[in-house]
Formats: structure tokens, C-alpha cells, sequence
């Protein structure tokens, strides 16, 4: 009985645990998002606020994004091709090859793009981030930020949140159109197929919900992963050790999120939105 | 403008330690040299702390002004630290940012300063110190006496009235410690700067200064 106990307090500990790391995400989020509005968004569009925080939204979209495009490239390629060809000869066979579009939006489209390429995104930026956060707090640069009087949820994680999730996005655009045109071209090699065919199986099969549950998925995932890589890397106390714990942390917090998002959303999509 | 920084009641202590501050009141002289004296572990680090408002004190006001620091909203609050540069001890400077970017980051912040303007203020304190070479060089690529210098430079650089320096001397030559009080002597005569608040381990002596000093003893702040 008393086993019983100690694991239901266990449990306990655990969804506490949970729910209050949720809620410092959240309030991380909020708060960055607030003060770069308050702080930034200011009637002298060229203000020296705004001009500061300018190259640091782009380095990370460069890091983030640019730097991500030839591994996103190679992984929708293969996942383009390798559906396409698998899909293509199971429906050959039936004589139903006009629903290739329909089964390509459904499952590269709604399901794989938004997760590999959030992956791919955690892998390289949202460990690098958490990182990078992490020796700012041993060196005290945060310390420094905070004593010059710039505020660093606007000016350090507000960039890494729009940066990243901006990229996001643009990535998964990216990864429907290589998986889609470079899938056919390899998929054609081994199993013909007509290009008109293809093309109008998709845009006869592509509705605005998809589109919105793609962008609804990079968005939400997004601003979660890059939130939760920033609040592990400003968890860091005081020691260099601390950091390359956070970075797993990080890791295993975002991926996990992400999976629950993408599944989520593709619940509430199914369950409410499908029928509109 | 700064008219008057009064700690009222003040305490403050860490967790695993003894209380630094009991109940302690002062005003901050103004308009001199100060030199904040200490122990080791007599509260000179937490002291500068809290006058940048990094810490909160368990008890007690520290107003400017008049006003309480921590009441302050979020606009005053950065007028305030804009108005007091500091160096406080083991501060990093950005580490993924050369040594002009870190100098010309509270001037594009805070002023908007156009890079020529910014190129020629920057470049003639660092021909002072002879560090100008490393312009373009990040901290990790430069000696801590270069360190400490730009660290110094920057608490100026925006030409507060106050400055707050905490152990500003440490990791610096002979030569370079002469230079860093002409540097603020030069301030003084002709950048606004009217207050000079020195919490240091070791101690200093300009003997051609009217220092004041504040005594950290047992909790309590006195003018000595």
C-alpha cells in the first residue's frame, strides 16, 4: 500500500513537474512577445532598438533556415521519392494511380513535412540555442544585458523565437516542393508516371485547411520548441557543466512537445475542421 | 538627472550565508569620488547589486529620486540604469560579438548613433589604451586586461553621470590603472560625469582627489 503511495506521489511530482515547465514556456513566450511590441514597435521605425535587434533576427534566420536547406533538401527528396514510387505501385495496381495527389497531401503535406523538418530545426538550432543561452548565463553576458538596460527577453529571445519559427515555416514550404517535384523526378525513373497526371492529383486534392493545419503546426510547434530550447539554455545557473544538460534536455523536451503538437492539431483537424 | 540615491532600512542576505545588509541607511554622496570599502565578504559586490536594481533587497527602499527603484515602470527603470555605467567584477562582455560590436551596442540602443559617429567616438578610446588592433576581435581572442579595458570603456561610453565600478582595477597594469583614471578624469571635466562610485577589494589612493568613503562593516554603512 504504501508502495502504491510513493508511486501515485511520484506521479504526482512528475505532472507538477510537467506543468510547471509548461507554464514558465508559456510565460516566456508571452513575456518576449510583450516587450519587444512594447519596446520596439515604436513610432520611429529606424530606431536604434529596432536596428539592434535587426541582425540578430537575421543570423538567426540564416542559421536556422539557409544553413538547413541542403539537409532538408536531401530528406525530402528521399521522402518524396520513396513515397511517391511506393504509392504510384500500390495504386497502379488497383488502377486508382489519379489518387497519388490525395494520398501525397495527406501524408507529406499534413503529417511529414511539419514533422521532419521540425526535427531537422531541433537537431541544429534548438540544441545550438539552448547552448548558446547557456554560456551567456556562465559568463554573466545576461548580467551585462540586463545592467545596460536592454531587455533580454525582447532582445535575446524574441530573435530566436520569430527567427526560428519563421524559418520553420519557410523550411516546410521548402520540404512539400522538393519532396513533391524532386519525388516525382526520381519516382519517374523507375516507375513512369504522367507529370500531368501528378499535378493535377495534387491541386485537385490541395484545400485551404491543409494549408492552414500546415502553417497552424510550424507556428505552434515553432514558437514551443524555440521557447522551451531558450528557457532550458536560461535555466543554467552559474556552472559550464550545467550546459551540455540543458542541451539534452532541451532536445528531449522539444521533440516530445513536437510530436504531441503535430498530433494534436492533426486530431483537431480530423475531429473539427476536415468537414468545412 | 541624478538627485539623490538613498538606501532606507535596507537588508539583504544570501541564502547559505550570513545577512549582508541589516537594516542599513544612507544616502550616496554625490557629485564625488567614492570609494566603498570593505572586508572580503562585507557586501561590496551585493552593494553595487543592488544599486543596479540586480538584486532585491529582503527589506527596505532604495529610492532615485525619491522614487523606489523597484516601483519604478519599466521606461524610468531603464532611464535609471542609462543614466549609472558599471563594471562589475567577472561581468562578460558578448561573447559572439567583436569589441566594437559590444562598445556600439548601448550607443545603437540607446542613442541611434550612426556608424561613422560611432567608429569615431569608439576608436579614439581605444587608441588611448593602445588596444585599437583589436577592434574587430572577439573577448575570447584577447588578453583580460583588454577585457577589462572595453569593459570599462562601455560603462562610459554612453556618458552617464554615474559610474559604478566594482574591483575596476584588477587585471590591470600600472600604466593601464594611471589611463583608466585619466579616462575618468577626462569624463568628468567634459562628458557629464558627476558621480564616481569605486567598490574595490584592494585599496586606492589619488592622493589629488577629495574621496569620500563608505565603510561596509557588520551590515551597516557608514561615511567615514
Amino acid at each position: 500500500m504504501n508502495q502504491s503511495l510513493a508511486y501515485i506521489d511520484e506521479l504526482g511530482n512528475k505532472v507538477v513537474t510537467l506543468f510547471s515547465f509548461l507554464k514558465e514556456i508559456f510565460f516566456l513566450i508571452y513575456l518576449s512577445i510583450r516587450n519587444f511590441t512594447k519596446i520596439f514597435l515604436h513610432p520611429f521605425l529606424h530606431s536604434g532598438k529596432l536596428q539592434s535587434i535587426h541582425r540578430v533576427i537575421v543570423m538567426q534566420i540564416y542559421f536556422t533556415g539557409i544553413q538547413a536547406l541542403p539537409l532538408v533538401g536531401l530528406m525530402a527528396i528521399a521522402t518524396g521519392s520513396f513515397t511517391v514510387l511506393q504509392v504510384t505501385e500500390k495504386l497502379s495496381i488497383l488502377g486508382q494511380v489519379d489518387l497519388v495527389g490525395k494520398v501525397l497531401v495527406a501524408v507529406i503535406l499534413r503529417e511529414i513535412a511539419p514533422l521532419f523538418t521540425a526535427f531537422v530545426v531541433v537537431a541544429r538550432s534548438g540544441t545550438a540555442i539552448a547552448a548558446e543561452l547557456g554560456s551567456m548565463k556562465v559568463n554573466r553576458e545576461f548580467q551585462a544585458l540586463q545592467a545596460m538596460g536592454i531587455d533580454y527577453p525582447s532582445f535575446i529571445v524574441f530573435p530566436r523565437l520569430f527567427g526560428g519559427t519563421l524559418s520553420l515555416l519557410c523550411l516546410t514550404i521548402y520540404f512539400v516542393m522538393i519532396s513533391f517535384g524532386g519525388g516525382y523526378i526520381v519516382a519517374d525513373l523507375i516507375s513512369p508516371l504522367q507529370f500531368s497526371t501528378y499535378l493535377e492529383s495534387i491541386s485537385a486534392n490541395l484545400q485551404f485547411t491543409d494549408i492552414l493545419n500546415v502553417i497552424l503546426k510550424c507556428l505552434v510547434t515553432g514558437l514551443t520548441v524555440f521557447a522551451i530550447c531558450c528557457q532550458c539554455g536560461l535555466s543554467v545557473k552559474r556552472s559550464s557543466h550545467e550546459v551540455p544538460q540543458v542541451t539534452t534536455k532541451a532536445m528531449v523536451w522539444s521533440i516530445s512537445m513536437m510530436v504531441v503538437i503535430n498530433i494534436s492539431l492533426t486530431l483537431i483537424f480530423y475531429l473539427f475542421i476536415k468537414g468545412l | 538627472m541624478i538627485d539623490s540615491i538613498e538606501f532606507s532600512n535596507i537588508s539583504f542576505g544570501y541564502e547559505s550565508k550570513n545577512q549582508v545588509f541589516d537594516k542599513a541607511s544612507f544616502s550616496l554622496p554625490l557629485n564625488s569620488w567614492v570609494i566603498v570599502n570593505g572586508e572580503l565578504g562585507s557586501g561590496k559586490s551585493t552593494f553595487v547589486k543592488l544599486l543596479l536594481g540586480l538584486l532585491t533587497p529582503t527589506g527596505g527602499v532604495i529610492s532615485y529620486n525619491k522614487e523606489d527603484i523597484h516601483e519604478l515602470g519599466f521606461e524610468k527603470f531603464s532611464d535609471y540604469l542609462g543614466n549609472i555605467g558599471h563594471v562589475l567584477d567577472g561581468e562578460g562582455l558578448l561573447s559572439n560579438q567583436s569589441l566594437f560590436e559590444n562598445l556600439s551596442l548601448p550607443l545603437i540602443y540607446h542613442k541611434n548613433m550612426g556608424l561613422t559617429e560611432r567608429e569615431e567616438w569608439i576608436e579614439y578610446w581605444l587608441k588611448k589604451f593602445n588596444i585599437l588592433s583589436h577592434k574587430n576581435d572577439r573577448p575570447a581572442f584577447v588578453t583580460e586586461e583588454v577585457k577589462k579595458i572595453v569593459s570599462i570603456l562601455r560603462a562610459l561610453i554612453l556618458k552617464p553621470e554615474m559610474v559604478l565600478l566594482h574591483n575596476p582595477l584588477n587585471d590591470l597594469s600600472g600604466y593601464n590603472q594611471r589611463r583608466v583614471f585619466e579616462m575618468l578624469d577626462e569624463f568628468e571635466a567634459q562628458h557629464n560625469l558627476k558621480h564616481i562610485i569605486i567598490a574595490s577589494d584592494t585599496d586606492i589612493k589619488l592622493p589629488n582627489k577629495n574621496l569620500k568613503t563608505l565603510l561596509l562593516s557588520q551590515g551597516k554603512v557608514n561615511e567615514i
